[in-house]
């Protein structure tokens, strides 16, 4: 229930005037759709009063039948339209607010959300609130508006027959509330079975290869029959439950209607009385036309009556819907400005660690009383065994992640201190799984600078030895890539993230390098463009690549969460432990890939 | 790499996948459709049987009705006779109403039944189909591109199903209404019809009109998506780079242009209410003016009048409905012609109809003179010449692009050679059936492909029947047997998606207890390039060992270890075998091999004309051999 008063609340706070549009409309439609069964009934009355042929009263009834009808027509457009729109303008706030929040959610959330969930939340769940305010909001009020209407009007017209026609209401209503609970749970079935089988095609058609490498496609058509099969019964099983459901209402309603003409033609006879004289009948009870009315009430009554159920449903989709969208909204970013936030200006670029601290969980630490002095201009290589905490450390220095005890400062000035903005701004970032936008190549490269001139383009491109191949593409740097463009190769994104990185010449760097999709003798190009970068920027880099590492003034052993060792390369190799470990497993056999082609692209230059 | 485009059985962007709408009505998808229903004609008759049983029940309520009301308003006119008591009336009403209760329910469960056995059998052939096409289909066809065709454009079909059919109900209905009016009162009945083409023309104008809104609707939600999804996955980059302000900007104007584009919707969905509504009293005012006259006449009776007024609201609904539906006949039109121009792509490599099984083999495989290319202009290997011998191990080296993975996807048939042969113990690969081959032979990938299911289901992929002791023995041979044991459900383990609940090293072991569980003749590897730590590194080198042993071996090779223990080393540059033999006699020899050698392990290296293929230098997609 909060959650649904929440939802209200945000109608309220903006669409007042547009809701308020709807309820005058729903209460138009339902005054002016009652209109017609009792002009009907007239027109019967007028019709069988017997001895007079008053054609005009006809034309009379005919013609307020139309304004009636007319009437509610407009009010139905006024209905269907405020409901409508109200309901598009919520969501439109609500994805919006969403997508807000989603890029200001720190890496710690991200860490843990799938996109496809994220996803689920942005389409369905939005959806699910925006039925309801249509549905559930808006339109409730006709359905109430028009079963207490129809009521009033039967029971004014007649007490006994409007009992009697009112008497399936209660039984209908229940089961129309009853069935769509049952029927949602059994569509959820559907969409669980649906939701089996496309995992079984998708990885069929991901794994193709080992699919036709063994032969397996006997195997995988039985794997989907299963899925398959599931399917089609869940389906079956969810329409038979609404054939099931349907057919019951409708025969009810039409019983009803039986009732209302055997009961009601018998008090009409009742009632009725007969001048023997003159032949002239009297209906001091029941009369037909109103009969006829009580038919078409009824025909009236039924679309209310079914749209309870939707109604219902509409409440408990939007309350769950609403609380997986509100979980999101209300989120607390681990990392978050203090109010009296400062802005950072251009730094020097001396980043110090004080007996930093992280844990993700509160309980293991993944980093532990870290303390680092890094001077202006130096370079660092972080190194160690996956999951030893070199990443992590990277990423605290632009506060991805927020240290849980001690400080890091940047010239001093703690990084808490500051804007997100401002901090970001001094720190460029080149990350291993680089993102490609589906845009042009030009754009991507001035993602983090909007405003960067052509030519700035072209000499960041040139420097990361991406403008060659981007000068070869039909068209050239307004070439559209990422997923609904061309593809780039694993060197040429990163080159393309360096490119980046160095239009906004940031005085700290961050270089994520530690696993590589790149051959090497791209690798030697990005290392070349890498280098580039480097010159006259404190840098940190995750690598496993001696090259890079040589070049450092510090290497910095990470393992478990702790500093193990520090020093340079000589250093190190002299002291052994798990420096001289890493550099045996890893670190020399990637050497000599790389050694190999250096001098095979350097006699490929010679050669061209 | 170049993209490979056009040719036989390219499903990219055809046409056909910007057409959101088709024709209302095509002849050729509705046939194939009524094709697959045939063998559910039982089902089909019992729907039409119940429908017609619901329409006529239908029809017949409102004259039941009449009958009542003149029983009662004429039957003091000294006619009840001719009526009949309102006890016979009411008992008559009810009858009719249960047994239309019947006939509605038969008619909804055979349609039903009918549609999800017809939805069922199209998209197990559709998988059945996809199965059946050859490697290069997939090099073709992008899987998300293949997953619409499966998921939206069945999804489409179901729908039209669901609700078309009853389509066709509304229309007899249609029909049987207006042909009772006409029987009862001819000149009411026309009067009451006339405005039904006024009512057509409006809604076949207003579905011209409105059409190009709902179509924009739908583009704009999937940019409004596309545009999120984009910044889900990209919110790395959006934080280090400081985006969030112009990304909400370029956002929101996504999702404005949508909130534009379904008020303008919502206005034009609503704007037929009014319309419908006037009608439809119009139509009721036209039957209470000019029927009155009639029953005044005394040309009609009383209760017809009122019958008449029930089938005019009666008439109205499903007319709306049908426009509603106009737009989902034309989704499902064109949903229904991609479907079938999947099923009608042949697959490239059909067995032979003479193929032969390939009986059981040593693993003796010849390479005579093949040639091979991806599209006709580009060759990539050139007159191939290699004799493998049973058992032996043969090492393929060469630089990004040499064609070592062509040679060994020619050797799987995953393609067809475009010049020579390969024979197998003598049998022309493309003589054989594919089954037998790939029967007897396995593939050991780069990136080891597992399924969300057990372990012990993964290991037994391709020998449904093996038993769980064979499942342990080929575990332990490859020495995945105790990391196995140490996770919670042991064999039972059920692996995520892709196996991402096991480290990239542990996921190669499954995949050599695959290949060693399906003991084929002939194994072919591609040698792991991702850096792994170093333990696993030397567990993988033993169970290899044990993959390897006994067999026909050709292994793509990154590893020294590999490279040296293998019994022939095959060197490739540019498509062409420049050089085979030996470790110590490559070596010797002092060609490409020897200068890879030396460049990698540090000692003076001769100098070599490099000929890597990496013509735009930007490097390949695979990593270098050594």
């Amino acid at each position: 229930m909060p959650t649904i008063i929440r939802i209200i609340k945000l109608i309220l706070k903006k669409h007042k005037r547009r809701l308020a549009l709807g309820y005058i409309s729903v209460i138009g439609a339902a005054v002016t759709a009652l209109a017609v069964p009792y002009l009907i009934g007239e027109s019967i009355t007028n019709v069988l009063d017997s001895g007079e042929r008053d054609v005009s009263g006809l034309w009379t009834l005919a013609i307020a039948l139309l304004l009636a009808g007319t009437a509610r027509g407009l009010f139905s457009f006024g209905q269907t339209f405020f409901a409508e729109s109200t309901s598009q303008k919520v969501a439109y706030d609500i994805r919006n607010a969403f997508y807000n929040k989603l890029q200001h959610l720190s890496f710690a959330f991200h860490d843990k959300q799938n996109t496809g969930d994220l996803m689920s939340r942005a389409t369905a769940d939005v959806e699910g609130v925006r039925m309801f305010i249509n549905m559930g909001a808006v339109r409730f009020g006709f359905v109430v508006a028009m079963v207490i209407g129809i009521a009033v009007a039967m029971l004014l017209t007649d007490l006994k027959m409007g009992l009697v026609s009112l008497a399936f209401v209660p039984f209908m209503a229940w089961r129309a509330i009853t069935t769509s609970r049952i029927l949602r749970k059994r569509w959820m079935v559907v969409q669980v079975a649906t939701g089996e089988m496309v995992t079984t095609i998708q990885e069929n058609l991901s794994g193709m290869r080992v699919v036709k490498a063994f032969a397996a496609e006997d195997y995988e058509k039985s794997k989907f029959g299963v899925r398959a099969t599931a399917v089609r019964e869940a389906i079956y099983d969810a329409q038979k439950m609404w054939a099931k459901n349907f057919t019951v209402m409708n025969f009810a309603f039409l019983a009803a209607l039986g009732a209302i003409l055997w009961v009601g033609g018998q008090s009409v006879i009742d009632g009725r009385v007969i001048n023997e004289a003159t032949g002239a009948v009297v209906y001091n009870g029941l009369t037909p036309g109103e009969l006829t009315a009580f038919i078409f009430y009824m025909g009236l009554l039924t679309q209310p009556v079914r749209m309870m159920g939707f109604m219902v449903n509409s409440f408990s989709r939007a309350a769950s819907s609403g609380q997986r969208l509100f979980e999101i909204l209300d989120w607390e970013s681990p990392v978050d400005e203090k109010p009296d936030a400062v802005v950072m200006d251009r730094v020097k670029g001396k980043v110090v660690f004080d007996n930093v601290s992280l844990s993700y969980d509160g309980d293991n630490d993944a980093l532990s009383e870290i303390n680092v002095e890094v001077e202006t201009g130096q370079i660092v290589a972080l190194v160690g065994q996956p999951g030893s905490g070199k990443t992590t450390f990277a990423h605290l220095i632009p506060r991805f992640y927020d240290a849980t005890e001690g400080t890091i400062t940047i010239d001093g000035i703690d990084v808490r201190d500051v804007t997100l903005e401002s901090l970001r701004n001094n720190i460029g970032i080149v990350q291993q799984d680089v993102f490609i936008h589906t845009a042009s190549i030009g754009e991507n490269i001035a993602y983090g600078k909007g405003d960067a001139s052509d030519e700035e383009i072209r000499e960041v491109a040139s420097i990361a030895q991406l403008h060659e191949f981007i000068a070869g593409l039909p068209d050239q740097y307004d070439t559209v890539v990422g997923e609904r463009g061309g593809g780039l190769s694993g060197g040429q994104k990163q080159r393309l993230a360096i490119a980046r990185t160095l239009l906004m010449n940031p005085p700290v760097l961050i270089l994520d390098d530690s696993t590589s999709s790149v051959d090497a003798h791209t690798e030697h190009l990005v290392q070349e463009g890498l280098e580039e970068v480097m010159r006259g920027r404190t840098t940190f880099v995750v690598t496993n690549r001696l090259s890079a590492i040589r070049s450092a003034d510090i290497i910095l052993v990470f393992k478990d969460g702790n500093i193990d060792q520090r020093g340079t390369h000589e250093e190190l190799l002299a002291k052994g432990g798990e420096y001289l470990n890493l550099y045996e497993s890893q670190l020399k056999p990637m050497e000599e890939a790389a050694i190999q082609e250096v001098q095979q692209s350097s006699e490929k230059d010679g050669s061209d | 790499m170049t993209t490979r485009s056009g040719g036989y059985g390219h499903l990219g962007r055809s046409h056909l996948d910007d057409v959101l709408m088709g024709n209302l009505y095509d002849h050729g998808v509705v046939m194939r459709l009524v094709r697959y229903a045939l063998p559910y004609r039982f089902w089909a008759i019992i729907a039409f049987v119940g429908m017609m049983g619901h329409i006529l029940t239908m029809v017949a309520q409102p004259i039941i009705i009449a009958w009542g009301i003149n029983s009662f308003v004429l039957g003091v006119r000294g006619d009840s006779d001719a009526w009949g008591s309102l006890s016979l009336v009411g008992m008559i009403f009810l009858g009719n109403v249960f047994v239309n209760m019947v006939f509605n329910f038969l008619q909804y469960i055979a349609l039903a039944r009918l549609t999800v056995n017809v939805l069922h059998d199209l998209r197990t052939e559709m998988f059945a189909h996809l199965q059946s096409q050859a490697t290069s289909f997939y090099d073709r066809n992008e899987v998300g591109r293949i997953m619409s065709r499966i998921q939206n454009d069945v999804h489409q079909l179901q729908e039209f199903t669901d609700v078309g059919i009853t389509t066709v109900g509304d229309i007899l209905m249609l029909v049987f209404i207006g042909a009772t009016m006409i029987y009862l009162d001819p000149i009411l009945g026309l009067v009451t019809l006339s405005l039904i083409p006024l009512l057509i023309i409006t809604m076949i104008t207003w579905q011209k009109k409105s059409r190009p809104t709902f179509l924009g609707v739908r583009m704009a939600i999937s940019a409004v998506n596309g545009n999120l999804q984009e910044n889900v996955s990209g919110v790395r980059v959006t934080q280090s780079t400081n985006r969030q302000e112009v990304n909400l900007d370029n956002f929101d104007t996504l999702n404005k242009n949508h909130l534009d584009m379904t008020i303008h919707a919502s206005l034009l969905s609503a704007l037929l209410m009014p319309v419908v509504e006037t009608l439809t009293v119009l139509s009721m005012g036209l039957v209470v003016v000019v029927g009155g006259i009639r029953v005044f006449d005394g040309a009609l009776e009383v209760g017809f009048l009122v019958a008449f007024l029930i089938y005019v609201q009666r008439f109205f609904e499903p007319i709306r409905m049908l426009t509603q539906q106009y737009t989902m006949f034309q989704r499902a039109m064109a949903s229904g012609a991609r479907i079938f121009e999947l099923l009608d792509i042949k697959p490239e490599m059909n067995d032979k109809p003479d193929a032969i099984e390939l009986p059981l083999i040593k693993g003796d495989v010849v390479f005579d003179n093949v040639s091979f290319g991806y599209t006709p202009q580009e060759e990539v290997l050139h007159n191939i010449d290699l004799h493998i011998q049973p058992g032996q191990n043969v090492a393929l080296v060469g630089l990004t692009g040499a064609g070592k993975t062509s040679l060994v996807a020619l050797m799987h048939r995953f393609y067809d050679v475009t010049g020579g042969s390969i024979r197998i113990d003598g049998h022309d690969l493309r003589d054989v059936t594919r089954e037998s081959l790939s029967g007897q032979m396995s593939m050991v990938l780069q990136e080891p492909y597992l399924y969300s299911m057990s372990i012990k289901d993964n290991i037994k992929y391709r020998r449904v029947d093996a038993s769980d002791e064979a499942v342990e023995a080929a575990a332990t041979a490859v020495g995945a047997h105790g990391f196995i044991m140490d996770m919670d459900d042991g064999y039972d383990t059920m692996l995520q998606q892709r196996g991402s609940n096991l480290s990239m090293g542990q996921r190669q072991l499954i995949s050599f207890a695959r290949a060693v569980v399906a003991d084929p003749r002939i194994i072919v590897l591609d040698e792991a390039t991702a850096s792994i730590d170093s333990r696993t590194e030397k567990i993988i080198q033993e169970s290899l060992k044990a993959v390897l042993h006994g067999r026909t071996a050709v292994v793509i090779a990154h590893r020294l270890s590999t490279i040296t223990s293998a019994d022939v080393i095959v060197v490739l540059d540019q498509g062409r075998i420049i050089e085979t033999g030996p470790h110590e006699e490559l070596l010797a020899r002092g060609g490409l091999y020897a200068s890879l050698y030396a460049m990698n392990f540090g000692e003076p290296a001769p100098q070599f004309q490099n000929g890597s293929d990496d013509q735009n230098g930007t490097g390949g997609l695979r990593a270098p051999t050594i």
